[in-house]
């Protein structure tokens, strides 16, 4: 599927950007997620920080869903605006955001 | 001079702390190793480093007032400040930055301060092993209002800035690191014991090459790189 696809699903896109989505992966540490994303996912967490840009960079994360009503600092979102990563927010937490994406087969 | 430092020590404070971590008793294992300037950075207060100076200094032990907070990405830094007074303001002003749940001592451990005799006198009520509503960069700019050192604690363990958040960020510009094992940083590398009991009061791993043992003196090895691991 494609990233677009996330918005259909209900989460609110902050980035624009496209991409292909093969993957799930859930995680808040961010040097697990560099260790074990893999490319073409799409990232559940409720980390923030600016360094979840660069860490979807570097392991091929196309978007990032921010859960639990967090919501993305504008330094955030100008550093995902330069490597065109695709922000996502959602009222719900990780388990149930995930869950939507394993619905529709994402592994 | 050259001292032996241990620059992140927990008491009887902090709910993961052994009760044991009593000034008297902290003193004597300090003593044994011959340790001689220390850092009392408990979890978000700075409760017991006023009674831990007084008791330490009486034995010729030199103490740092420190804190080790935990920010909002659940990072842990250690926090230096320059006298005990400081780190008191400090200290109240972090705990309107706690989530107000009360601390359940059976459960989370207990959070005790304690008198120069080694007896407690009181509890902490709030939950100290929480998280701040402090993000990294907000806590730095505390941090330097007091003109305090901002050092990140354990880097590549649990609660470290590596592992949480991968790598180390550009910003805030930290004082320095703490680490185990080698880290790329151009700052200086810190090592101490990260004591929560006794039996973890091991031989001072830093040495710092000072005029004194003063924070100011300490803040100058620091930016001198006059201080290095054993």
């Amino acid at each position: 599927m494609r990233t677009s696809e996330l918005e259909n699903l209900g989460f609110k896109r902050i980035t624009k950007g496209d991409g292909e989505l093969k993957h799930g992966y859930t995680c808040d540490l961010l040097s697990e997620v560099m260790a074990n994303a893999e490319s073409d996912t799409v990232w559940f967490t409720v980390q923030s920080h600016i360094n979840v840009v660069a860490v979807a960079a570097i392991t091929g994360i196309n978007a990032i869903v921010l859960c639990n009503g967090h919501e993305f600092d504008e330094e955030t979102i100008e550093k995902a605006k330069d490597e065109k990563i695709s922000l996502f927010t959602t009222s719900l937490n990780a388990f149930e955001a995930s869950g939507k994406l394993y619905d529709k087969g994402l592994r | 001079m050259i001292f032996k430092g241990d620059f992140h020590i927990h008491t009887c404070l902090s709910p993961c702390a052994d009760i044991t971590m009593v000034p008297g008793t902290v003193a004597s294992a300090l003593e044994k190793v011959g340790t001689e300037w220390v850092a009392i950075t408990d979890h978000n207060s700075c409760g017991n480093v006023k009674v831990f100076e007084k008791v330490l200094n009486l034995r010729g032990i030199k103490v740092m007032p420190g804190i080790e907070v935990q920010t909002i990405e659940e990072v842990h830094v250690l926090v230096y400040l320059k006298s005990a007074k400081v780190a008191m303001d400090f200290s109240n002003e972090i705990r309107e930055h706690l989530p107000d749940i009360e601390n359940d001592p059976e459960r989370f451990g207990y959070q005790l301060f304690v008198n120069k005799n080694d007896e407690f006198i009181g509890m902490e009520n709030v939950m100290l092993s929480a998280s701040t509503d402090l993000t990294i960069n907000d806590l730095w700019h505390m941090v330097k209002r007091y003109n305090g050192l901002f050092v990140y604690a354990h880097v590549d363990r649990m609660f470290g800035v590596v592992k949480q958040l991968g790598f180390i960020p550009d910003n805030p510009p930290f004082d320095a690191v703490e680490a185990i094992g080698n880290v790329n940083v151009n700052s200086t590398i810190l090592r101490s014991s990260d004591a929560h009991s006794l039996s973890q009061i091991e031989k001072a791993k830093m040495r710092v090459k000072a005029d004194s043992r003063t924070f100011d003196e300490f803040r100058k090895a620091l930016m001198r790189k006059d201080m290095w691991k054993f």
